[in-house]
């Protein structure tokens, strides 16, 4: 993904989400934040691949977009209250949990944000692809449409009471969504972004699923 | 999903009817029609042989899953020859043609074949225009061309991006992939193919294969299901993941020394297991 420093300081300067590389805009109604975990950049890349980020010329303030994403998130305590009163005041976000691939002390950091921000606790985070390994380790999501995607390596299990699981991996629940205000939350513990980039038929399908009942709800709430 | 056999696994000298009855007792549901293979379903049969054909599948309480053909080795659309493409696209318009008579939408064929004499640069646009000939006979006969992934014998389209590509380039939905998971050898993984593939897939070919043997001399390098190095559960998960519902058709290339029947029934009892993910 190429960002012009003119066009990342530009964003980054208007915008209230001060996470921690910048932010691009997609899709009319869909902004995608670029917080992210090392090595985990073509999960921003994927997520601006589907939601139209190259055909996109108006910058839109953030207040404005239906749907908020954060791929492989990274975020400070600030960025989550911001993310959270996003929420609150109608928008959907869509928080991509990047502790699984950073170092332990960032990841304790990561856990008790989620916990505290979000009352989302992480179970643990499991590395599901071993040698001898014989099925597939797909996390099977059953909203807002079926779909099976691929994991990428290592998925945080989540602990969320109260919350909508949406999908589970080998019985373990791996995202959870729930109503916030006006809006909703979903966080995602095993990464999409890299199998939007890839170009998986379900994963593509789940995500455009996903922005097309945000962009309705948004529109709805007013 | 659908269990079928080709009808070219009925030994030798066993007649079509005692054939299909084979086929219904091991338990499948379907057969796959070779034309060329056997003296019922030749390019000479005529379409009232046909209909006399599909008739005694039916009477066996079987369905044609797909019809395929033992010609396009010999003479493949890719060839520099004016006279071998000719013959290639009479046999394939005449399959096209015999297809819906079997009242089946499917057709196999090999796409191309890339050799010493005649290279991939060649290969690659006359197949794609051959395709794209075959693809309107087939679009009005209501009929799905299934390329098979013959990768390593045919050497072309030997990943499963690269003949993703090759479908764009052909460009019609009545063109896909047939799919055969024992293909694949050593050069990747059929369940990504079948991950990649998804809708486009119209038929799928099971066997084993044993990766390390290669093509070796007479000894195959295919064997019977859960032989050989393909992950089967994972291949069950991924039809399962994009949702391909439609037929397994058994094409094994090692036959049973003795008693041959029983092949018919241990195959069908193994793809059984690949359809209900029991292992």
């Amino acid at each position: 993904m190429k960002l012009t420093r003119r066009s990342f300081l530009a964003v980054t300067g208007a915008s209230p989400f001060a996470l921690t590389r910048g932010v691009c805009l997609g899709r009319e109604g869909c902004l995608v934040l670029v917080s992210g975990a090392r090595g985990l950049s073509e999960s921003a890349a994927g997520y601006l691949q589907s939601s139209g980020h190259a055909s996109s010329r108006t910058p839109m303030t953030p207040g404005r977009a239906a749907t908020v994403v954060v791929p492989a998130a990274i975020i400070d305590r600030s960025s989550s209250r911001r993310l959270r009163d996003a929420a609150w005041s109608g928008q959907s976000v869509l928080v991509e949990v990047g502790l699984a691939f950073v170092d332990d002390t960032e990841a304790g950091v990561q856990r008790s944000l989620l916990a505290d921000a979000f009352d989302v606790g992480v179970r643990e985070v499991v590395h599901l692809w071993h040698e001898g390994r014989s099925r597939m380790p797909y996390v099977r999501y059953d909203w807002p449409v079926a779909a099976w995607v691929r994991d990428y390596s290592r998925a945080v299990v989540l602990d969320a009471p109260g919350w909508r699981v949406i999908a589970e991996i080998e019985g373990r629940p791996v995202a959870v969504r729930r109503r916030v205000g006006r809006g909703a939350l979903t966080i995602l513990g095993s990464p999409l972004g890299p199998a939007l980039r890839a170009g998986d038929r379900e994963a593509v399908t789940w995500f455009a699923a996903f922005l097309d009942g945000a962009a309705a709800s948004h529109a709805f709430s007013g | 999903m659908k269990k079928s056999i080709g009808d070219n696994m009925i030994p030798q000298g066993w007649g079509l009817d005692r054939g299909l009855a084979l086929v219904k007792k091991a338990g499948f549901d379907g057969i796959e029609l070779w034309l060329g293979a056997k003296p019922w379903l030749q390019p000479t049969t005529t379409d009232q042989q046909v209909a006399d054909l599909l008739r005694r599948v039916k009477n066996a309480g079987l369905v044609v899953s797909n019809v395929s053909n033992t010609f396009d080795w010999d003479f493949p659309i890719s060839s520099r020859d004016p006279k071998i493409r000719d013959q290639a696209f009479q046999n394939l318009e005449r399959q096209i043609a015999i297809a819906p008579m079997l009242e089946t939408d499917a057709i196999l064929m090999v796409a191309g074949l890339v050799t010493a004499e005649v290279p991939y640069s060649e290969v690659y646009p006359r197949t794609v225009e051959g395709v794209q000939r075959l693809a309107e006979q087939a679009g009005r006969a209501k009929v799905r061309i299934g390329c098979e992934n013959c990768c390593s014998e045919q050497r072309f389209l030997m990943s499963p991006r690269e003949f993703g590509l090759f479908l764009d380039d052909v460009g019609s939905p009545h063109v896909g992939l047939h799919l055969d998971v024992g293909n694949i050898h050593d050069t990747g993984f059929p369940e990504q193919w079948i991950e990649m593939h998804g809708a486009r897939i119209t038929r799928v070919h099971v066997k084993d294969v044993l990766r390390h043997r290669g093509r070796c001399g007479n000894e195959s390098v295919y064997t019977n299901l859960f032989l050989g190095d393909n992950n089967w559960p994972a291949i069950h998960d991924a039809f399962k993941k994009v949702g391909y519902d439609g037929w397994l058709i058994a094409e094994m290339e090692s036959r049973y020394r003795h008693a041959p029947d029983q092949q018919f029934f241990d195959t069908a009892a193994a793809m059984d297991r690949v359809i209900s993910g029991s292992f």
